[in-house]
């Protein structure tokens, strides 16, 4: 009884099959969309449709603390004595030759020690920078990783590996992918955010590429809060039309589009109608979480926030956890100010002092809250910097370089991996961008060389095609 | 277990696919039943190919450097061979018992069990039991379909549909249904056909008047008519530009990081002119990928080229030449593999593809073809990255070559801003008689000078430090020899007994200066000039010339207006090339007009060193553009032409009195806003990135490299065509290939690929999926197609009717099968839920530019205007605050250019415009073939929120209000017909009507609401109407605007 043309479809239509019964076993017609919406329902997200996750989850939720324009590793979390010896004299040009350098392509390469000085902190005696005291403080609950590497030496394609593990253009972020398979836990709120603040110096744009879902549908982009006007885009109803006309609008659109329902064999409408609920809810949610008048004076001092919703890093660092509290999947916040090219010993302290102490009170907020336990924290920037100097400053690196996580069954009050010598490779135990990908996949249970989508023909995945590992030494 | 059996039916008799691409996605080999009826007979490309690919080939394929166990199942050769240390064969051709890969893939051991487990891919019982049959059945292997000749077969022969059939496509589409017996659905209504036709062919809903027309037209040849009408119009082209302008990722930016501003929209412009002039598509992959190539290329076969032009750039510090240079070539081969072939040739740039046939040297050799293009790595001059050629260039420049040429959108704009300039100044002043003696002096000027351009004659040249100097027969003023530092000209003209209003110069080529406008070497110029009349300076209001050098740029543009220095064309890396050798033209327009006046001298100073021929012109009229011949538009000779003058006539009298009388300060505030709109058009010249060939000797070398590392480059390949595709065509000898020869081979008989990709995804665009759904691959990975023959027949005609667009348009729309209800078919939800045999139309959301178009065409706000440089909605404030390298500001478009179509909309790679990204539009960084259809709480966001579509709803409201004064009812059957082109339902007037009461009442208690509701955008208010009446009307509006009807096709 079957046609040629129609068998052929044995790819695709014993798992589509599946779904389609499945989605209107457990949703109705339109359950499978409506399940993937962001944050609307976990029902099927994809794992789930696939059998679940591969390993226990340790992670629910992620917040991403991006240092953009990359933070120097040798003012921050690793010190180098013997750099600081050679200071001022030629660079090794063994260390060097062939090598890929940005700016200081064809000059003379001239060791720059670190102008800090290094502290051990805690009872792990981990050491940190003079510029960090308040990341110092949380030392025993954060997991320094000193040996990691990447493979672009500009800004915008060294963004767009972190976040999506490629260099071409329309990948999905890694807050996509998380979304897509894991959907979102709030109904109520995006699942994935994403905010961004500066110091006082212009620096190096942040395109919204970075949180774009590429491939994936729209829906699981992340959801940028502005600091000016609406948090959301569009969020905010209308001048003239108050809340009970706007609900009064949805109301009959919400019938109307019923009515269809009930003459049309399309399971759009009924993915359309939960859609217009859910943004509903979303005018309502998001003023609220931005309100942060209930947040008392205590936590304000502990972020350093000096007023509220004033786009800081600190009073994001203090949003981002009102958003983990509401079930927010991935929160990603970045700060921008770390391209420190030319006169980095005054710029790299003031772009640190807005950057310790918020991060340092997320930690330490979480715990006491029972937070930190599933949620992972990152902190951290695309690249380094040079252990040469570039006049006043250092130029970009991507040899070797540093960054730090806590929670959501990290080790804590640990150092992973170590740079040579001089801060210029890593060469211990050493964390590819596609690891750190594995790695944070790991904790949310899901086994990244698993977890792959069809794009362009090809089994898609977070890490690629090269090799990727999850790096166990570092997971408690 | 009662799914189990459901599924084993589906599983064996329909095509489901995926209804969206994230379902194809996420498709895997989930283990089921195998008590599926097997197809009787096997064939490995219908059956086999799928399964291999997706589980075998990357380690038993084509990439010898990952083969294992030097065994390959892509060939028969390798798969019946011997293996490795083993007398085995991994097929023997029927008897699956005696062959390797059965015992390993029915293996339980896991050392032995293939494919490996920790590849991720188990096969399923009922893939181990095809893959079993097929080599019993003698495991023949067959040619990818793709990569075979395309031909026509004979069309079906039909049991009980024969009569149903319009044309060939319902003869393949009706076959496949009867094999399945499943009965084709009922034709759709008139009114949801045409909505859908218009839709799909121009992106519009129908009109009232279209709609109603079409309703009481009883001609059998009724549909075709109104298909013919759609096919023609203007917008056509328009739509059919989307889908193109999204695989070869057409943009306004470049990118990377900066995401500079790239002057390209007459790019778009050619797109669309493309589809309406139905040029064949053979000649619009040339002028693409070659236009520049062509003998005599013109300036449209230049812009064409913009194509090679759309990569990203990057202009990033520290940034590496060579690594962007790859990068770009990357690019290229990519957007070529997309757009043309259908292939992704992506995995090629660091090895040969697991999949498909084409090895990294394929992807090089590609890449070579462009390696003729003057490009560069990043586009700055920087110490680390020095470009010299490139000095200067700052972020705010534009990204070069260009091309500056006439621009059609840009000259028509401006002859209708002149005429709405016209219109408002007849609204100050109509009476002629007021006038009379301006009209009667400015009569007589024109019958002196007809080009409304009094030519002056020099009475007295001095040159203060020599410059050589002689009066040409035309009056004009030629200096020669060689620059002169530090040079002022001084010229001294009698005036005519005219007022004076603006002053033209014109710089003209002349042979004594070796044919140029200047006397520098490279044949250019600079000036600064001044003028006074009787000693007294004059003031100018403003100045613009056809062709210059901008002195500074912003955000990648340049102001409209000429500075004080006037530097001649053309600019760096400018074509044409030789623009010193045409004529230049400024225009100084006066601060105040100097009114008639006897026996005057105007003294015109030249500080220049350099300037050739000169000559000096006059006008009192005030409309003036510089480079076009007469100083004064058509109608207003004609009008002054005439003996018996017309109502409008004497208007346009009167309006020309005051655009050439009134100081320029003192003209209203309405007029300066149109005039700087006009000055905006920039005398009808545009600039658009183009690939400009470098000579022979630049031409960059073409490495492979291994991994696609750039810093470790391999062999040198030069251009040659993919080896796996038939390629006979291609000249042998006559040296290194180019872009042409590629274009050649593209759209050659022997191409097995890009009519069939083109006839594939026109097919997405009528039917709502590919007939092989996997877009943007018809390789190894793609799809089987759901009607191989109906493609291929699709493909052959394409290429047999000449590449004619339109007419595979037509075939589509036409056919019956395109005519069929849609979304109506319960019993299909389970036998063929992706709607795949097209046993009904599918229902299908707009696409983001249309849901933008279809609300403002229903709101009556819709700008007509074709192409033009981009348009900026309004965007949320802020949004570009993250945008550096220059920092962006984001001037919303203000008059009818805020109203223009979601294609014009300003594409900003990195920031997407919130509302083309909520739904679902590609960022154009990378080539898309296939858009997604996503729904989600943003769309709804924008759709209730973003004031374009608040703003729609209240102009909406008003047409409503205006057209139909009647009642509620009326008005409510009205709009309902308005936006969804069908009749109102008697559910909809009852719950209409009381949300109609709510608004009323709730706005009438609280004005001040209404009131601010009513200012959201810059249309029409609705002054005049209660702002509580219209206030409610508008929410009744945005209700329908948000309908899922309203943005869905059905």
């Amino acid at each position: 009884m079957s046609h040629p043309s129609i068998a052929a479809f044995e790819r695709f239509q014993q798992d589509f099959s599946r779904r389609t019964f499945l989605q209107r076993s457990f949703a109705g017609i339109g359950g499978m969309a409506l399940s993937q919406l962001m944050g609307t329902s976990n029902k099927l997200p994809f794992l789930q449709s696939q059998g679940g996750l591969h390993f226990p989850a340790k992670a629910k939720r992620i917040v991403h603390l991006c240092m953009a324009g990359g933070p120097s590793h040798l003012e921050s979390f690793d010190p180098k004595p013997r750099l600081d010896a050679l200071n001022g004299q030629p660079f090794p040009e063994s260390f060097t030759v062939g090598q890929q350098l940005a700016q200081l392509q064809g000059s003379k390469l001239i060791a720059r020690g670190s102008f800090t000085k290094f502290q051990k902190w805690g009872e792990s005696g981990i050491e940190i920078s003079e510029l960090f005291p308040h990341i110092g403080s949380i030392a025993d609950e954060i997991c320094v990783v000193r040996s990691m590497v990447t493979e672009q030496i500009n800004h915008d394609p060294a963004h767009a590996f972190m976040n999506s593990g490629s260099i071409l253009k329309g990948r999905p972020s890694m807050g996509s992918w998380l979304l897509y398979g894991l959907g979102a836990e709030s109904q109520n709120l995006p699942g994935y955010v994403v905010m961004v603040s500066r110091g006082a110096d212009a620096d190096q744009p942040i395109s919204a590429r970075q949180w774009s879902a590429g491939f994936l549908p729209s829906k699981f982009q992340g959801v940028q809060f502005q600091s000016k006007g609406s948090a959301v885009h569009y969020v905010g109803s209308p001048d003239g039309v108050c809340q009970s006309t706007q609900r009064q609008v949805i109301d009959e659109i919400q019938r109307l589009n019923g009515a269809l329902r009930d003459e049309r064999v399309d399971p759009e409408i009924e993915t359309r109608i939960a859609q217009y609920e859910m943004a509903f809810r979303m005018q309502s949610s998001v003023p609220e979480l931005s309100d942060m008048r209930d947040e008392p004076q205590h936590i304000l001092d502990l972020y350093g926030v000096k007023q509220p919703g004033d786009g800081s890093f600190a009073s994001n660092c203090l949003l981002a956890r009102r958003m983990l509290e509401r079930g927010v999947r991935f929160v990603q916040l970045y700060h921008r100010g770390w391209d420190h090219h030319g006169d980095i010993e005054k710029k790299m302290p003031a772009t640190a002092k807005l950057t310790d102490q918020p991060p340092a009170a997320l930690v330490k907020d979480l715990k006491q809250r029972g937070l930190l336990e599933d949620t992972l924290v990152i902190w951290g920037g695309e690249f380094g910097r040079t252990p040469m100097g570039q006049g006043s400053g250092r130029d970009h690196h991507i040899k070797g370089f540093s960054l730090w996580m806590a929670g959501a069954g990290i080790k804590p009050g640990i150092v992973h991996g170590a740079t040579d010598e001089l801060g210029y490779a890593a060469e211990k135990d050493i964390v590819h961008v596609r690891d750190l990908h594995a790695t944070l996949l790991h904790q949310f249970g899901i086994d990244h060389a698993r977890f792959t989508t069809k794009f362009q023909g090809l089994d898609y995945k977070l890490t690629g095609v090269e090799p990727a590992k999850a790096v166990k030494a570092i997971m408690a | 277990m009662k799914w189990i059996t459901c599924l084993a039916f589906l599983a064996a008799v329909f095509n489901s696919g995926c209804d969206q691409k994230s379902a194809a996605a996420d498709s895997s080999t989930t283990a089921t039943a195998i008590g599926e009826p097997m197809p009787e007979h096997i064939t490995f490309n219908a059956h086999i190919r799928p399964i291999f690919s997706n589980t075998c080939f990357a380690c038993h394929g084509f990439d010898a450097k990952t083969r294992e166990a030097d065994l390959r199942l892509d060939t028969p050769e390798g798969a019946y061979a011997k293996l490795k240390d083993s007398e085995e064969r991994a097929i023997v051709p029927g008897k699956p018992d005696q062959s390797a890969i059965i015992k390993r893939i029915e293996s339980a051991v896991p050392d032995e069990v293939m494919p490996p487990q920790d590849f991720h891919k188990d096969l399923t019982a009922r893939q181990k039991l095809l893959i079993r049959e097929w080599v019993s059945q003698g495991a023949k292997y067959e040619e990818h379909w793709a990569f075979t000749p395309v031909t026509k077969a004979p069309l079906p022969a039909l049991a009980a549909h024969a009569a149903e059939v319009a044309n060939p496509i319902d003869a393949f589409v009706l076959a496949t249904l009867e094999a399945v017996k499943i009965e084709p659905s009922p034709l759709a209504d008139k009114a949801t056909l045409l909505r859908r036709l218009s839709l799909d062919l121009t992106g519009l809903p129908p009109t009232r008047e279209e709609l109603d027309g079409f309703l009481a037209d009883p001609s059998p040849d009724a549909y075709a008519k109104q298909v013919e009408r759609l096919l023609a119009s203007p917008r056509y082209g328009e739509r059919m530009a989307v889908p193109w302008l999204d695989v070869v990722r057409f943009s306004d930016t470049v990118g990377y990081h900066g995401d500079q501003n790239a002057r390209i929209f007459p790019y778009r412009d050619y797109v669309i002119e493309a589809f309406n002039h139905n040029k064949p598509f053979d000649q619009f992959t040339t002028e693409q990928l070659a236009g520049d190539l062509l003998p005599n290329a013109t300036d449209e076969q230049r812009i064409a080229t913009g194509f090679l032009r759309l990569n990203l750039m990057t202009r990033e510090g520290g940034a590496q030449s060579k690594e962007y240079l790859a990068k770009s070539m990357g690019d290229r081969v990519r957007a070529v593999g997309a757009a043309w072939l259908g292939l992704t040739t992506g995995c090629a740039e660091c090895h040969d593809h697991k999949f498909d046939p084409i090895t990294a040297k394929d992807f090089y050799s590609l890449g070579a073809f462009f390696a003729d293009v003057q490009q560069w790595g990043v586009y700055a001059d920087y110490q680390y990255t020095p470009n010299p050629e490139l000095a200067g260039f700052k972020n705010d420049y534009p990204f070069p070559p260009e091309i500056f040429s006439k621009n059609a959108a840009l000259e028509k704009r401006l002859r209708a801003l002149q005429g709405s300039a016209i219109e408002m100044l007849a609204a100050v002043k109509s009476d002629e008689a007021v006038s009379r003696p301006w009209s009667e002096q400015s009569a007589a000027f024109l019958a002196a000078n007809p080009t409304g351009w009094a030519v002056l004659a020099p009475a007295e040249i001095t040159a203060t430090k020599g410059t050589g100097h002689e009066v040409a027969p035309d009056q004009s003023v030629v200096f020669s020899g060689p620059p002169m530092k530090d040079e002022i000209l001084t010229l001294n003209f009698p005036l005519p007994h005219a007022a004076i209003r603006a002053i033209r110069c014109e710089v003209l080529p002349y042979t004594k200066n070796a044919g140029k406008v200047g006397r520098q070497a490279n044949g250019k110029f600079a000036v600064t000039p001044t003028f006074s009349v009787v000693s007294q300076p004059v003031k100018i209001a403003w100045s613009q010339a056809d062709r210059r050098t901008p002195l500074q740029y912003k955000n990648g543009d340049n102001s409209p207006l000429l500075e004080p220095e006037w530097h001649s064309a053309p600019a760096v890396w400018e074509e044409p090339q030789d623009a010193a050798s045409l004529p230049h033209h400024a225009l100084y327009h006066l601060a105040e007009t100097l009114p008639a006046a006897e026996g005057r001298v105007m003294q015109v100073n030249l500080a220049s060193a350099d300037i050739g021929r000169v000559r000096f012109s006059v006008t009192p009229f005030g409309d003036a553009i510089p480079g076009q011949e007469n100083a004064l538009r058509t109608e207003l000779i004609d009008a002054f032409k005439a003996t018996e003058r017309s109502e409008s006539q004497r208007r346009e009298i009167a309006a020309a009195s005051l655009q050439g009388t009134t100081p320029d300060a003192a003209l209203p505030e309405t007029y300066r806003a149109i005039r700087g709109a006009i000055i905006a058009c920039r005398a009808g010249y545009a600039h658009s990135l183009v690939a400009q060939a470098v000579p022979p000797d630049k031409v960059l070398t073409t490495r492979v490299l291994p991994r696609g590392a750039w810093m470790n480059p391999g062999e040198e390949v030069p251009p040659a065509m993919p080896g796996f595709l038939p390629h006979a065509s291609v000249r042998k000898g006559g040296g290194r290939l180019s872009r042409l020869d590629l274009a050649k081979w593209l759209t050659d008989k022997e191409n097995p690929l890009v009519s069939r990709q083109f006839a594939n995804r026109l097919w997405k665009q009528f039917f709502g999926k590919g007939l092989s759904n996997v877009l943007d691959d018809l390789g190894n990975q793609g799809e089987w197609p759901s009607h191989p023959q109906l493609l291929d027949w699709l493909a052959v005609e394409f290429r047999e009717s000449g590449w004619d667009v339109k007419h595979l348009v037509r075939l589509m729309v036409t056919s019956r099968t395109y005519r069929q209800v849609s979304a109506s078919r319960a019993d299909l939800v389970e036998k063929d839920p992706a709607n795949r045999l097209l046993a009904e139309q599918s229902a299908r959301r707009l696409d983001a530019e249309f849901v933008r178009d279809n609300a403002l065409s229903i709101a009556g706000l819709l700008d007509d205007e074709i192409s033009g440089p981009s348009a900026k909605p309004y965007q949320p404030v802020g949004y570009y605050v993250n945008l550096t390298f220059p920092e962006r500001d984001y001037p919303s478009s203000t008059g009818a250019e805020q109203y223009r179509r979601g294609l014009y909309m300003h594409w900003q790679r990195t920031f997407m415009h919130p509302m083309l990204a909520g739904f679902d539009a590609p960022s154009r960084e990378e080539c898309t073939a296939d858009r997604f259809q996503s729904n989600s709480p943003q769309q709804a966001l924008t759709l209730l929120n973003d004031p374009s579509f608040v703003e729609a709803a209240r102009g909406f409201a008003l047409r409503v209000i205006r057209e139909k004064p009647e009642n509620d009812a009326d008005r409510i059957r009205h709009a309902i017909k308005l936006a969804l082109a069908r009749e109102m339902k008697a559910g909809e007037l009852e719950s209409l009507t009381k949300f109609l009461t709510t608004q009323r009442e709730a706005y009438k208690t609280k004005p001040d609401d209404a009131k601010a509701f009513l200012k959201i955008g810059l249309s029409d208010p609705g002054a005049g109407q209660d702002p509580a009446e219209l206030a409610a009307w508008a929410q009744l509006c945005r209700v329908i605007l948000n309908l899922h009807e309203t943005i869905t096709r059905y």
